[in-house]
Formats: structure tokens, sequence, C-alpha cells
């Protein structure tokens, strides 16, 4: 009795996992299925039935009248060099301050531990003067700049600490062999610390690629704007064309969604590290 | 290395920071002493900070905040640590299901909020009445718990990784239930990472910003004070209060950094001093 019970538990448990991950999954499915209905009245009339027919009419929309492709070329460049500049600059900061004798270096270790800690809203409000000032506002500039600044103290903490794990004879060894500190440093060092490149990287993407508070407030020109701000925009030019704009939010969710799949160990990885820390 | 170059590596980082980051935060906490007019601007001390103390969108948008933070803790940490107790077995099948459970947390808030607007929304949504006035806190909260559950699922299932094979098997041998095991054993070996989700989930409480502006840009009744100061600044021009409010949210956080760290050490320093 007790047997046939448990083999019975088994597959009914799986079943209700299965059916909380469909929840899940749900929303997100009913965003791309709603994408390729053809009017408001499938969507509406309709909500929860497969489309009609499947046409991607609706996506061409939201590229062409939605300037998708320059939204998405400017969150390219955003992300990609604050990401490249963040990894260079925090890793060049981190082994500056993983030796023991830099000076002031638990100073500098905690001022960084508070910009951690700092919320956007702490900054925000001069930084809109500021870049008016520095002339760089309503350019990728504006966004490249901060996001680098925002995403350095983690950057720093990680790299201080993994550059402080390693064997102090890895540097005796280069310098008795004649190897200079800038070879020492690019050619040795940054490739063992490939894994915390790595985590550095997925977590500043994953911090800067869905940005909106900041891009919403220093970006005015549209032609700057980038993907959440630029749907935004979307919106409200096309509020009653709802198949477009699915087809738009789909389309901006996808790189995220394909990236997380395919490099599932590494941006689990870099969550775990960031949060941690 | 000389110590010349290590300067050299670390200075192009901290200018940065200082410029960016630091510098400003410092600003912000002089501009909310004071009240710009034009070109001009007068020192009015405290006064920003007293108008808050009196404020009733302010008041609402605090309690908003603390709402919400109770709300998250319940959907985003204790349904997250749930899905990671129940996930713990590296199975293919648990495997698959934790990508599922984790994926929302890859998308833009600003994705989540214009769908589940669509949704909700009156009129046309396919779940009107949701966002009213009674339940839109709850429900923010709930689409928060949707799109971060994973996101601490993952956090739990690193910490429950370390929890040692041989304890688990002692337990099992002793005879300790699933819940037993759960209650005595892992949830203590835990300790660890449920101060790290607290720390993430009570500071977020108060970053939190895309959903609620998405959502209901213009509502009273869900403001919090990220938004609230967003609308002082960018639609009343009020830069002095609104630094003020920056400068309250961003105490807030410390506060409740310095609270949390100081919980756990107080904790730690009980479970350190032996038994008479």
């Amino acid at each position: 009795m007790n047997r046939t019970l448990n083999g019975l538990k088994s597959p009914l448990k799986r079943l209700a996992w299965l059916l909380l991950a469909l929840l899940f999954l749900y929303p997100m499915l009913w965003m791309a299925s709603s994408s390729f209905k053809s009017s408001n009245l499938e969507i509406f009339g309709h909500p929860f039935a497969v489309p009609h027919q499947i046409s991607f009419a609706n996506y061409q929309k939201a590229i062409r009248q939605g300037n998708m492709g320059s939204y998405f070329i400017n969150s390219f460049w955003v992300t990609g060099l604050s990401a490249m500049a963040v990894v260079c600059l925090g890793a060049w900061a981190g082994f500056a301050l993983s030796k023991r004798r830099f000076p002031l270096r638990k100073i500098w270790l905690g001022l960084f531990f508070v910009g951690m800690i700092l919320p956007v809203q702490s900054y925000l409000i001069p930084l809109m003067g500021l870049l008016e000032s520095l002339g760089i506002h309503d350019s990728l500039w504006a966004l490249i700049l901060p996001y680098t600044a925002q995403n350095l103290p983690v950057a720093i903490i990680l790299f201080a600490a993994f550059f402080a794990s390693l064997p102090g004879e890895l540097e005796e060894a280069a310098k008795l062999d004649g190897v200079g500190t800038g070879r020492f440093y690019f050619s040795i060092l940054l490739p063992v610390a490939r894994p915390a490149v790595a985590t550095i990287v997925v977590i500043a993407c994953l911090n800067t690629w869905n940005e909106f508070l900041m891009a919403m407030l220093f970006i005015v020109d549209p032609a700057m704007k980038t993907l959440p701000v630029g749907m935004i925009a979307f919106e409200q030019s096309h509020n009653t064309d709802y198949p477009a704009l699915l087809a738009g939010l789909s389309l901006i969710s996808l790189p995220m969604l394909i990236v997380y799949v395919i490099f599932n160990r590494q941006v689990i990885r870099g969550v775990i590290a960031g949060a941690v820390k | 290395m000389t110590r010349r170059g290590q300067i050299l590596f670390f200075v192009p980082a901290l200018a940065l920071f200082l410029v960016f980051v630091l510098i400003p935060s410092t600003q912000t906490l002089i501009d909310s002493l004071y009240s710009r007019q034009g070109s001009g601007r007068d020192f009015v001390g405290a006064l920003y900070y007293r108008y808050a103390l009196t404020d009733p969108k302010f008041h609402q948008s605090l309690a908003n905040n603390l709402l919400y933070m109770l709300w998250t803790l319940l959907f985003e940490v204790v349904l997250g640590l749930a899905l990671a107790v129940g996930l713990e077995k590296a199975t293919r099948f648990n495997h698959l299901l934790r990508v599922a459970f984790f994926s929302p947390a890859v998308l833009s808030m600003v994705v989540v909020g214009l769908v589940f607007g669509f949704l909700f929304k009156d009129g046309v949504g396919v779940l009107p009445g949701l966002l009213n006035e009674r339940c839109a806190l709850v429900t923010i909260s709930v689409i928060s718990g949707w799109a971060s559950a994973g996101f601490f699922m993952v956090i739990f299932l690193a910490g429950l990784a370390n929890v040692p094979e041989e304890v688990l098997e002692a337990a099992r041998l002793d005879g300790a239930g699933a819940w037993q095991t759960f209650w005595s054993i892992k949830l203590p070996l835990l300790k660890e990472v449920i101060y790290v989700s607290l720390l993430i989930c009570f500071t977020g409480a108060f970053k939190a910003f895309d959903l609620f502006w998405v959502l209901l840009p213009n509502q009273d009744h869900t403001s919090i004070v990220s938004t609230l100061l967003v609308k002082e600044v960018v639609k009343f021009d009020n830069q002095g209060y609104g630094s003020a409010l920056a400068v309250i949210l961003t105490g807030l956080v410390l506060f409740t950094v310095a609270a949390v760290m100081g919980a756990k050490s107080l904790w730690l320093r009980r479970e350190r001093r032996p038994i008479p």
C-alpha cells in the first residue's frame, strides 16, 4: 500500500512542479504568442488562444517604426564599452589593492564597499548637472561613464580578493625571470583571472543592459536612447498597437534569454558572486 | 611592482568612482540644504527635512516602501527558498525547472512592467482590476516575486550545495523526516545565505523604481520614495526637496545594511558563547 502510494506520489509531484514552472513561463509565452497575432481584437478577444497564423509583420513594424535597430545598437555600445572599462579598470585597481602594502589600502576598500551599497538615487540628481557641464549629456558617454563608475566597486573588491588569493611566488618568479610588471600583468595575471573576468562581465552586463532610471533621466535625444527607454517611447507613440508593441518587447528580451540559456553556468556563477561578494 | 606602478594602476578607477559616484553623493547632501530659485540659491538648513516630516505624500511613500519590503520578503525570499529546497537534487528534470524559474530574472523590469500592464489594465486588460487602489501594492509585489524568486533560488541553491553530505546522511540514519531535516539542519546551516538574501531583499525594496514607474506612473497610492523624488525633481523642478528625499533614501539603505549586519554579528556572538 505504502509502496504504491509512493510510486504515485513521485509522478504527481513532478506534474505539480511542471505546472508551477509553466505558470512562471506563462507571461513570457503570452508575450511571444501575442506578438504574432494580427490585431488588438485577436489579443483581447481571445487572450489565451494561440495565434491564427505566424506572421512576422509585427516584428517588421516594431523594427521600422519603433527604431528598435538604433536602440539596440545604442544598448550594445553602452553595455559593451562599459563592461570592458569595468573589467580593465577594475582589474588594475583590484591588482593594486591586492598588495598588502598599498598606501591606505583599508580605507580605499572601505570606500568601495560603501560605494557598492549606495543606491543610484544618492548620486542621481547632481549627475544630471555634472553631465551637462562636462558637455556629454545626451550622448552615449552620459551613460557609459556613470555605469562604469557604478559597477567599479564590485569589480574592484572581487578582483582584489581574487588576486590576493593567488600565491605571491607567481610575481616573485616572474621578477626573477626578468618579466616586467606590464608584461607580467597582461600575459600571466589576466589569463589566470579568466573566471573572475567572466563573473564581472556577467554582473556588469546584467546591470547595464536593463538599466532604466539613469537612461530615462540623462537621455532626451531619441537617437541616443537605449532599449528600455526606447521601449517606453515606443509604447507612448503606439499605445494602441499591442501586437507591434509585444513584438518589440519580445525582441528586446530575446538576447538576454539566449545569453542566459547558452552561458547558464557563467551567469549563475556571476549572480552568486555578485550577491555574496 | 613598484609603488608608482601600483598607484598608476589604481588612479583611473578611483578617479571615475570619485567623479561619478562619491562627489555627486556629497553634492546631493549639500543640495538638500539649499533652495534654488532661478540662478541663485538660498541656504535653508533642514527646511526640506522638516517638510518631509509633515508631507503626507512622503508618509504614504515610506509606508508603501515598508509594506513592499514585507511582501517581497514573502514572494521573493521565502518563495525562492522553497523553490531551492524543492529542486535541490541535481537531476536533469530539476535543472530544467531551475532554468525556467530563473529566466524571468534576466528580463528588463520595463518589459515586465509593460507586459503585466497590458494583462492587468482596466478596460482592455485580460485580468482587470488587479491594479486598483486596494490591491495594487500586493500585485506589484507578486510581479516582483515572479521576476526575482529565481534569483533568490539560485543563491539558496549555492548555500544548500555547501551543506555537508555526511550531516544529511547522519540525520537520515537517525530517522529524521524531510521537514525535520529542513528545520533543524539545513536552515541553520544556511544562516550566512539568509543574511545575504535579507540584505538584498530589504535594500532592494528601497531601491525599487522601474516596476512602480512603468506600471502606475501617476498614482499616489503606489508612490514610493524613489518615484516621489524623481517626480519632485523632474516634474516640479524641486531639486532641494528631491535631494533631501534622496538623502533620506540613502540613509534608510545604509541603516538597513548596518542593522542586518549588526543582527548577524550579535547572533554569531551569542552562538559562540560557551554553554554554562
